[in-house]
């Protein structure tokens, strides 16, 4: 039997789930209904100052990758057992 | 006296080219399993019905199937908890079917077979040397996985194994988990090819289902994704450390 | 021996655990998009002022709203899960599974607090 390369992905997944299940809701309802409401200060400044900071450009970093990678691993599992079916 | 309507799947194959279900109406009381009434089925209504059981009390593993969809040993399942609205009664899901309600068990045994389901110790050990020690605590590790009593229930519920056959499946890794954890077994770096194929660990995507519908409470899910973090460790590690006997 | 085998067509809807199941999954592909989302924010962002406030103002819009809303309810669901399942996934440790879902939870609401605090007006 041949050895699976899956943890590597398995490791980004996780990664990906932890952050997104610490700090999903937050930032959902934060982008979501926070702005459109006039609850928090999405402003320009505040966020380019954030963005241009280290820790900001690592954080923005870490959610963006991990949670893209979280969502495809689990796409990719569910459109496997699809083709599976409908082949 | 209540009687309930037991709708049975029937498939011979020496003259059905697909299966079809049929009803028996079999007079029940409170105490009666599902076991019971399909006994009944055979003794009064229709003898060809055909089904595996043995120990009646959950520990033999011989009974398992679908009761309205939900993987069941019909020993421990009772009549009155279908009615009136009625028991659909099929063979277990994702196995071949061999005849009636039993199915073809065979693949897990290849799969059984294939986790070496035994203590591998780390030399042969002579009698002079009198049995092995364990403590309370070393056999807790293992102890949860040992209760497996290869029902096949979690296959039944496994939809990863139902949508690819060669995944090794929840039953077959719990019992590796059995022995990998067991102090007394040396053999956790033969069982690692297992553990890291493809249709090892990683055909497991955690639906969870195995562990609900285990009899036993042997917890099949959790056998399954520890060993995903051990398969994780030996990928990273494995140019790292010398391996010995392998 | 001649064996029948039966179809998988549709095992997602034949039990009510599997509904749940992809629920979950779901979610995972919710968390994707959102992320596109904010991907689009940062690249707004380097474009300059205008375009981010365009893509700030973009937010307030039915369609974001409505997204955000449908991910927030799968966000919080998919934490929820990820939690109950996270102690079937860790080695042996010296604390209830009970204990480790609850520290998940109360994880999940502390850095919310901190987060929204820290956006806050």
């Amino acid at each position: 039997m041949k050895r699976s390369n899956k943890p590597i992905f398995w490791s980004l997944f996780g990664a990906g789930g932890m952050l997104a299940a610490l700090t999903g809701p937050a930032l959902v309802f934060v982008t979501g209904i926070g702005a459109p409401l006039g609850l928090v200060d999405l402003s320009y400044e505040r966020v380019a100052a954030f963005a241009h900071n280290g820790f900001g450009k690592l954080a923005l970093f870490a959610v963006i990758s991990l949670f893209l990678f979280h969502g495809f691993a689990a796409a990719g599992t569910l459109a496997a057992a699809y083709l599976l079916l409908a082949s | 006296m209540k009687t309930l309507a037991i709708e049975c799947l029937r498939y011979h194959p020496e003259t059905d080219q697909a299966p079809h279900y049929q009803t028996y109406e079999v007079p029940f009381t409170d105490e009666m399993s599902v076991l019971q009434g399909l006994q009944y089925i055979k003794d009064h209504l229709d003898g060809s019905l055909t089904f595996r059981w043995s120990c009646r009390m959950a520990i033999c593993g011989s009974c398992g199937g679908m009761l309205n969809g939900v993987p069941r040993l019909s020993c421990e399942s009772f009549l009155r908890d279908y009615h009136p609205g009625g028991l659909r009664v099929e063979p277990l899901n994702h196995f071949p079917i061999q005849r009636d309600l039993a199915i073809d068990q065979s693949d897990f045994l290849r799969k059984l077979e294939s986790v070496k389901p035994y203590l591998i110790p780390e030399a042969p050990r002579p009698l002079s040397e009198g049995t092995y020690l364990q403590t309370p605590q070393q056999m807790d590790e293992y102890y949860q996985y040992s209760k497996c009593i290869n029902c096949l229930l979690c296959y039944a519920a496994c939809p990863q194994y139902g949508l690819n056959p060669e995944f090794t499946g929840p039953g077959a890794l719990a019992l590796l988990q059995r022995y990998n954890a067991d102090s007394r077994d040396a053999g956790k770096a033969e069982r690692m090819k297992v553990v890291n194929a493809e249709d090892g660990v990683w055909g497991c995507t955690l639906v969870g289902y195995c562990s609900e519908v285990c009899p036993k409470a042997v917890d099949p899910a959790r056998a399954v994704n520890q060993n995903k973090i051990e398969s994780t460790k030996d990928y990273f590690l494995r140019f790292l450390a010398p391996r010995r006997g392998r | 021996m001649k064996t029948y085998t039966r179809p998988m067509a549709g095992w997602w809807h034949r039990n009510p655990y599997y509904l749940w199941y992809l629920l979950r999954e779901l979610s995972c592909i919710f968390i994707t998009a959102y992320a596109l989302v904010l991907l689009w924010g940062l690249v707004r962002l380097g474009q300059g002022r205008a375009s981010y406030e365009a893509w700030l103002a973009g937010l307030s819009s039915p369609a974001a709203i409505v997204f955000h809303v449908v991910t927030l309810l799968l966000v919080v669901y998919h934490a929820w899960t990820w939690f109950k399942i996270m102690p079937k996934t860790l080695p042996r440790v010296p604390v209830s599974d009970r204990t480790i879902v609850a520290c998940g939870v109360s994880a999940v609401i502390a850095v919310s607090v901190l987060l929204v605090w820290a956006a806050a007006v």
